[in-house]
């Protein structure tokens, strides 16, 4: 069912409406002439959207559109309300059952008379809906989009291209570790180089994010991944709302040095500090930036916008699955936003986990990351 | 109960961490009754564990979320790993009827197609075992949602576990 009010179709008709007061917002301190578009340009952003209230919004947002240039400071605040009321009751809808009373706090109209987005947010009430338009507010102005076909047209990776990105990883890696390491990385289970190596390009990234992509798609034992002649994408990647890899050779391999400090410590050396520090056979660990010895500049990856609260991020990935449809089914791409997670991480550093399989310890992922999640074991709590 | 076990630790930010790493959340949600059967016990002293958190609100929040936000990602990694059965004593059991047709989990978002091509190979068991279809999981993600708001009275509920020394009282 396709409705017409599903969860992806009310996130991205708040995106849009958003989207446009931040256009109205500029346009309203130009020129009479641009105020009459830009306060039309919401309406048919609005109308685009496929929910009633979106509609709704389009007709609420244009009528102010016919004003005279005086009444500048009144259209621009009505625009802003408008859009406000329209996004507080799409809210509504994403907060909770649609079948309830309005459940969220109502909206403060009065800071809505002043221009910018502190007094836009705080005509919001705190909490979940104030958090969710800031995490997408936020992010507004940097998302952009992929098309399908820009997806499907990408070029696939090399395998020659991987195995020497390979090779200059383990180059870089103390003598005394080099077979390990090149064990570990060789393995099948393992695809740390092919999706987080320095060979890993900034598009790779981004089609990750935005339509599951694996960046080592067209190589050997990559996850299958297609677009098919209907327009659905069809893939058994896996990806949450996060792609990103390390820059250098060098950078990927500093992190994982720290890591082998440490755990060659274990009287039993690495092998004990794994059986030490797994349950159940898994080893899931956070080096922090700086025990990794991270800069900025030395990963680099790519987001959902507006997936700052877990409840954004769980609406964004349904959005993209809902994209990824057959062509008359599917709803617009997601937008992505390029970042540095060690620069503008809160808590950045590498996530790392290691799986005891039958033939041993393999490491399953490795990649840079702005934060832990919860309850990976930070290797400066075990030195 | 506080605090959490370093067994519980284990498992929530490995096995069932879906945020570090999604292809071991999905093999270990797949993987769970045959834990149970070879009578893993780090497993159901994970399964108690996390059914306690739940009913005590114990699990701190996550970052940028609130405790009930928490408590309903919980209530998703139980059912996504040991079924449709709301964990023992759950204060606000979800609605059998939500599962997979108004709420959606990590595993169905990521394991779940209406296509074998772009399912996990233990899909098919998964949405067996809970009486799910792929076509209707898959056709729920472009419907609606309940997402439950905080309940009445839940404030007061936490503070009474609070009381009793079940849980932490949140900064």
């Amino acid at each position: 069912m396709s409705g017409s009010s599903g969860q992806s179709v009310l996130r991205q008709a708040v995106e849009g409406l958003l989207r446009a007061r931040a256009d109205a917002e500029r346009g309203l301190d130009d020129v009479t002439a641009w105020v009459t578009r830009a306060a039309l340009r919401p309406s048919e952003t609005a109308r685009a959207g496929r929910h009633p209230l979106a509609r709704r919004a389009a007709d609420d947002a244009a009528m102010p559109a016919g004003a005279m240039p005086g009444a500048l400071a009144a259209l621009s605040a009505a625009t802003r309300t408008a859009i406000a009321t329209e996004v507080h009751a799409l809210l509504s809808l994403l907060a909770v059952d649609h079948h309830q009373l309005p459940p969220l706090p109502p909206l403060d109209a009065r800071p809505l008379a002043g221009p910018g987005d502190r007094a836009f947010l705080s005509a919001f009430s705190e909490g979940f809906a104030r958090s969710y338009v800031a995490t997408v507010l936020g992010d507004l102005s940097s998302g952009r989009p992929t098309s399908k076909a820009d997806a499907a047209a990408h070029p696939g990776a090399q395998q020659a291209t991987i195995d020497a990105a390979r090779d200059r990883i383990v180059a870089a890696v103390e003598p005394e570790h080099r077979a390990l390491v090149r064990a570990w990385l060789s393995h099948p289970d393992c695809h740390a180089v092919e999706i987080h190596g320095p060979q890993v390009g900034d598009r790779d990234l981004e089609l990750r994010a935005g339509w599951t992509r694996p960046p080592d798609h067209g190589a050997e034992g990559a996850d299958s991944w297609r677009v098919r002649d209907d327009g659905k994408v069809v893939s058994k990647h896996q990806v949450m709302v996060d792609a990103g890899a390390f820059t250098s050779a060098d950078a990927f391999v500093r992190p994982l040095e720290a890591f082998m400090t440490v755990a060659r410590r274990h009287p039993d050396g690495i092998e004990g500090f794994l059986r030490d520090h797994s349950v159940d056979g898994v080893a899931p660990f956070f080096i922090n930036a700086q025990l990794g010895r991270l800069a900025p500049g030395d990963a680099v990856a790519h987001r959902g916008a507006g997936t700052g609260t877990p409840q954004a991020a769980r609406d964004w990935v349904r959005m993209r699955r809902d994209a990824m449809k057959k062509d008359h089914e599917c709803i617009a791409p997601v937008r992505t936003i390029p970042y540095d997670p060690i620069a503008d991480g809160p808590d950045p550093g590498v996530r790392l986990v290691f799986k005891r399989g039958e033939d041993g310890w393999v490491m399953v992922t490795y990649y840079p990351s702005d934060s832990p999640a919860p309850d990976n074991q930070r290797l400066e709590d075990i030195t | 109960m506080i605090p959490r076990s370093q067994n519980f630790r284990g498992y929530l930010g490995g096995w069932f961490s879906a945020e570090t790493d999604l292809t071991l959340y999905i093999e270990a949600c797949e993987r769970v009754p045959a834990w149970l059967a070879e009578d893993n016990r780090g497993l159901t002293e994970f399964r108690d564990e996390l059914a306690t958190h739940i009913r005590e609100s114990s699990l701190p929040p996550r970052h940028n979320d609130s405790q009930w936000g928490t408590d309903e990602w919980l209530r998703d990694i139980w059912f996504d790993a040991f079924g449709p059965e709301p964990a023992p004593g759950d204060p606000y059991p979800v609605p059998a009827v939500q599962w997979g047709r108004v709420r959606l989990t990590d595993y169905m978002l990521h394991a779940v197609d209406e296509d074998e091509e772009g399912s996990s190979d233990g899909a098919t068991a998964w949405l067996a075992a809970r009486g799910l279809t792929a076509q209707g999981v898959y056709d729920a993600i472009s419907g609606d949602t309940v997402r439950r708001p905080e309940p009445d009275g839940y404030a007061e509920h936490l503070r009474r576990l609070t009381e009793a020394g079940l849980r932490e009282q949140l900064p």
